[in-house]
């Protein structure tokens, strides 16, 4: 590649817990696409914890891909920053097994180990019960969310993305 | 996706009559409970309750076949998944007389290192150290020392790959089976791992030397140690069953040391044996085999100030610090061994049924020594399964402990008297969500 990659796309959750499967999905579908832009790498984030930290590392924008619980129907669709969805300071205990993506961006926050721009694509589960395929609901949501990511990969990096590249 | 967390404490005292009740004690595996009562001085009771639910692995595993043990039981837990599978293994192979081989013994063993720098390290840095360092979490921690949270993250990030390389996967391995491995690493992800490795010993140092700054707490109470020892190595893999008070025991005699029974307030089965319990672990492993730690190791423990004997638990937590170290140089070691000698991708060793087949596997795991034995059947199926987890074999000397405590802590205030209750259960590194085995139907009443 002529360009480096600049942009990752980071799908998230667990394939085996219904909904939860959303954001592994949607990054399993967009990896395949002939039409992805230039400089932009898709990975399957799964349930990795704080071992995600070091998969954003040296990107400028982070798209993350993640079912969120925001009180809407199921299968709605939301963009949002990090900044405006930041879980306030309250002390969170961290375990091992259970580091989820806000402990994550929360502790690289902490330590500057976040790229300059962060992205998340939040889809409503209905229901993330174990061992159950999505719901109809999330199911037909996602083309809409393919579309979603597609246009946001295709639009200009941020000014302030874009300063950290001189 | 964010979840709830809520810890409402019941903290009253005023010297003569302590009450404390802390619901879900914080930076632990697992969910468990300290109750403290203390009447006019005396000690009423004190306990650690368990209340994760308990597993139903072992009558999962009857009726499947065996290929499936390792797998299914390494599900048991996501940190110790290696460990799980690599005992699960070893039982099986001793049931069907499997003989595996010494390429197969060799990446065993980076696979268990890989494991037990994961466990202390998360331990030690983000479930000890806020302790010590004024912070409730390692969130705060990032914010106040910024440096050694990055630290740890390396250093897990690496132990993890480590894991990964030779297991499969990280957490769950794929790769091992009965007999050997079904998936091989390229030679370049071998020297690229002892790479990494060489360029962490700086960050190795920093670690003992962080750990030998902080005020452990002191308190000691005479206890039995068990682990796994082997003729000439410190070593997590096989080996007799050696105890500081007793003569070494042979692995498949498994259940005359540990002695389960159940104990009313915990969903948990307790262990005993010489004394009323013992203790399994990283301090259990250091007064066993000491002689056989790497030399930067046993400076370490010195410069800790860790000698055997040691009766003070929350030195649990500088044993694995020592073991951090041992664990980092024996890495170094094995990859050159593996470099040295190539890796030869070898299908798995032979397996033949026979009837009546019935073994045990003993793995020294992060936490101490787990044992799976299983009963196999001609057909393969298996007819019988028993799991003795380490955590389980912890909680009878965790309570004796909090009872030895709590009397030498009267006089301080009802806050400290927790933290120090905290602490020393989290000094023990348990991991609740393995230890359980029976449904606990009865109510104990105020």
């Amino acid at each position: 590649m002529a360009e480096c990659a600049r942009t990752l796309v980071l799908g998230v959750g667990s394939l085996i817990r219904g909904d939860d499967a959303i954001g592994v999905l949607a990054a399993q579908r967009l990896r395949a696409r002939p039409d992805l832009p230039p400089g932009v790498v898709v990975r399957d984030g799964g349930t990795a914890g704080l071992g995600l930290i070091p998969m954003w590392e040296g990107f400028d924008r982070l798209v993350l891909i993640d079912a969120v619980e925001m009180g809407l129907p199921a299968g709605a669709i939301r963009r949002f920053t990090w900044d405006e969805a930041r879980v306030s300071g309250h002390e969170r205990a961290l375990s091992a097994h259970q580091t989820d993506l806000a402990d994550a961006l929360l502790l690289a926050e902490t330590l500057k180990m976040l790229p300059p721009e962060v992205v998340i694509f939040g889809v409503q589960p209905g229901s993330m019960e174990w061992d159950q395929p999505l719901s109809s609901a999330v199911e037909r949501a996602l083309p809409d969310l393919i579309d979603a990511l597609l246009n946001e990969l295709r639009s200009e990096l941020t000014d302030g993305a874009k300063n950290t590249l001189d | 996706m964010t979840k709830k967390t809520t810890r409402p404490d019941g903290v009253t005292g005023n010297g003569k009559e302590v009450r404390i009740n802390v619901h879900h004690v914080t930076r632990v595996e697992g969910h468990g409970n300290i109750v403290v009562d203390v009447r006019d001085g005396s000690l009423e009771r004190c306990e650690l309750e368990i209340v994760e639910t308990p597993r139903f692995f072992e009558a999962m595993l009857r009726g499947r076949p065996y290929l499936q043990a390792s797998h299914i039981t390494s599900r048991i837990c996501g940190i110790c998944a290696c460990g799980h599978a690599t005992a699960s293994l070893r039982a099986t192979e001793h049931a069907l007389n499997v003989q595996v081989s010494e390429q197969t013994k060799l990446l065993r063993k980076l696979i268990m290192h890989g494991e037990m720098l994961d466990s202390h390290i998360l331990h030690v840095y983000m479930l000890v150290a806020p302790d010590f360092l004024g912070v409730g979490s390692v969130i705060p921690l990032a914010t106040s020392h910024p440096d050694i949270v990055k630290r740890a993250l390396r250093m897990k990030q690496f132990a993890g790959d480590l894991c990964a390389t030779f297991a499969g996967r990280h957490t769950h391995p794929i790769a091992m089976t009965v007999g050997g491995f079904t998936h091989f690493p390229e030679r370049e992800q071998v020297e690229a791992l002892r790479e990494r490795a060489e360029a962490l010993m700086p960050d190795v140092d920093a670690t003992v030397e962080l750990f030998a700054t902080l005020p452990w707490p002191q308190f000691e109470r005479e206890t039995e140690f068990v682990a796994l020892i082997q003729p000439d190595e410190y070593g997590f893999i096989d080996g007799m069953i050696g105890s500081t008070e007793n003569a070494p025991i042979p692995v498949d005699e498994y259940r005359t040391v540990t002695n389960e029974r159940l104990e009313v307030h915990s969903t948990a089965k307790h262990t005993a044996h010489k004394r009323e319990s013992y203790m399994v672990g990283a301090l259990a492993r250091y007064h066993l085999k000491h002689e056989f730690l790497h030399p930067r190791a046993k400076a370490a423990a010195a410069h800790l100030g860790l000698s055997a004997p040691c009766f003070n638990p929350y030195y649990n937590s500088v044993a694995q610090v020592v073991e951090i170290v041992h664990c980092f140089d024996d890495a170094i070691r094995l990859l050159d061994t593996v470099l040295e000698r190539g890796i030869t991708p070898e299908a798995p060793a032979p397996v033949h049924l026979r009837p009546g087949a019935r073994g045990a596997g003993a793995v020294d795991v992060p936490r101490g020594i787990l044992f799976h034995e299983y009963q196999i059947g001609e057909d393969g199926l298996i007819e019988e399964a028993n799991c003795v987890i380490p955590t389980g074999q912890n909680l009878g000397n965790i309570d004796r402990d909090m009872r030895a405590l709590v009397p030498t802590l009267l006089s301080e205030p009802v806050e400290t008297i927790t933290q120090r209750l905290e602490m020393l259960v989290r000094a023990y590194d348990p991991c609740i969500s393995c230890s359980t085995h029976f449904l606990n139907v009865e109510f104990v009443g105020n």
